[in-house]
């Protein structure tokens, strides 16, 4: 498979469920519905004493779930949509086949942080210029915004692969191991409230990591995370080419 | 006569159940083979094994000369089983999609064969009917100069009219190349004229296999055949 090929089975992937589902108008009508509901509230409240915008900031916390089945369902697509047969006889490995999907769920849950961060960052904007706040702490929300970020794209391959190894494993000869690899999902799914608990996030301090309360290598975890991303993207790979039941 | 498919005691089991048991095969190159049989008779499991989806737990297979992989699949086009193509695909994207991975896939005569299939550019796969998306993959799959075609059940819940253009297809395609041919199909009736040898599965086995004209001539029609073996 050469480098062409490659790029046209990521945007294959990436095109597929994106489009159609941003197609949808109702789609469009709960991301509006939900944002009018957000500005009125911050035009309402975004004064009061208890209110801080960080708090927006923690429904982040649900995102690596988000990325896991964004990757979980590209996978099971091809079962659901009875694809898999042109999928499985293209002819290419299937390290390649699977590495398309998880890039293309890579480059949806960077998408997806982005937009989220963007967002909250326009709503902290609303909320600073309709109660005439001023912008002096601004750049410390987007910094903390930037750290949440950080941690999500770290972590984003790791949940991605172990969302293709259930989907591949659910339709195999291993599927009484599903169960495990579900509650794998809730234990490494919940990361950023495992990384959040020294942190104090009223006052821009987005993890231990970041306010220095943890000491410095813990960033040796980042390389750990891949490797065990790599790990379990090898087994799914590794059910794909022998254990599949079809 | 030189074989493109040969297999010999392919055995692969489902959990208790032998979907495979001992089957031994031979497909000869540049013929038009049909493998018939009823549902559970283990031909689409075969079918897979030809392009390495599923694995034989014994046996040997050789697909053109070597064990089915990957890599074979470059010299394989083939229809899969009950297949849909990819929802918000148009025509032109699904040929796209052929152009740009798919080994020996002819563009020119892909776009040929969509319309003479009467399948316009910018025909939504969502809004096709069943027909219209077996013509489609069909002519994916005819646009590729491989030497070898495989196409599982291509008339599966297909109407009249569709089944009669995709035969038509056929027969245009199969006069022009020297290619071998592998089909498995349940509609023995209006596709019997195109065969030139058959293999009659039973229970995972090779009931019958031989040149559809020696067979005709020693027991009849191939329908006549079906019957007297799984009636």
């Amino acid at each position: 498979m050469n480098n062409g090929q490659f790029a046209f089975l990521i945007r294959h992937e990436l095109k597929l469920e994106s489009c159609r589902r941003f197609a949808r108008s109702w789609y469009w009508i709960y991301i509006a519905s939900v944002a009018v509901v957000l500005f009125v509230a911050v035009a309402i409240w975004g004064e009061a004493e208890g209110f801080k915008s960080e708090y927006l900031l923690l429904f982040s916390f649900g995102l690596p779930f988000v990325f896991c089945m964004i990757a979980f369902q590209k996978l099971k697509r091809e079962w659901t949509g009875n694809t898999l047969g042109w999928w499985l006889a293209l002819p290419y490995p299937r390290s390649r086949l699977l590495l398309a999907k998880l890039a293309a769920s890579f480059g949806l849950a960077v998408g997806i942080s982005v937009l989220f961060f963007a967002g909250v960052a326009i709503v902290e904007t609303f909320n600073l210029l309709v109660h005439g706040l001023g912008f002096g702490d601004f750049g410390r929300f987007v910094k903390l915004e930037l750290h949440f970020l950080l941690i999500l794209v770290v972590v984003s391959p790791l949940m991605q692969a172990l969302g293709l190894l259930i989907a591949a494993v659910s339709k195999s000869s291993l599927r009484p191991l599903t169960p495990l690899l579900w509650i794998t999902f809730g234990l490494f799914g919940n990361v950023l409230n495992y990384l959040n608990g020294p942190a104090d996030i009223e006052y821009g301090e987005a993890w231990g990591l970041f306010g220095g309360s943890v000491t410095g290598w813990i960033w040796l975890a980042v390389p750990a995370v891949w490797v065990v991303a790599a790990l379990l993207f090898a087994g799914a790979v590794n059910v794909c080419k022998k254990y599949l039941v079809l | 006569m030189s074989v493109a498919i040969k297999g010999e005691g392919i055995t692969k089991l489902y959990a208790k159940r032998r979907a495979l048991d001992g089957f031994d095969i031979e497909v000869p190159e540049y013929a038009i083979t049909a493998i018939l049989g009823p549902n559970g008779a283990g031909k689409s499991t075969f079918m897979r094994m030809l392009t390495g989806m599923v694995e034989p737990d014994a046996g040997t297979l050789t697909v053109l000369g070597e064990r089915p992989s990957w890599q074979n699949n470059r010299r394989i086009s083939y229809l899969p089983d009950r297949a849909r193509w990819y929802q918000g695909h148009t025509v032109e994207k699904a040929i796209e999609w052929g152009a740009r991975l798919l080994p020996e896939f002819r563009k020119d005569e892909a776009w040929e064969l969509a319309g003479s299939l009467g399948l316009e550019a910018d025909l939504e796969t969502e809004g096709m009917s069943k027909g219209q998306e077996a013509r489609l993959m069909l002519a994916l799959c005819l646009a590729r100069e491989v030497p070898l075609l495989i196409l599982d059940e291509p008339f599966s819940g297909i109407d009249m009219l569709s089944r009669e253009k995709i035969v038509a297809a056929l027969i245009d395609s199969f006069s022009t190349r020297r290619q071998t041919v592998l089909i498995c199909t349940h509609e023995i009736a209006e596709t019997e004229s195109l065969f030139d040898h058959a293999v009659f599965v039973n229970d995972g086995r090779t009931a019958l296999a031989g040149s559809v004209e020696d067979l005709r001539a020693e027991r009849g029609s191939m329908q006549d055949i079906y019957r007297r073996i799984y009636g």
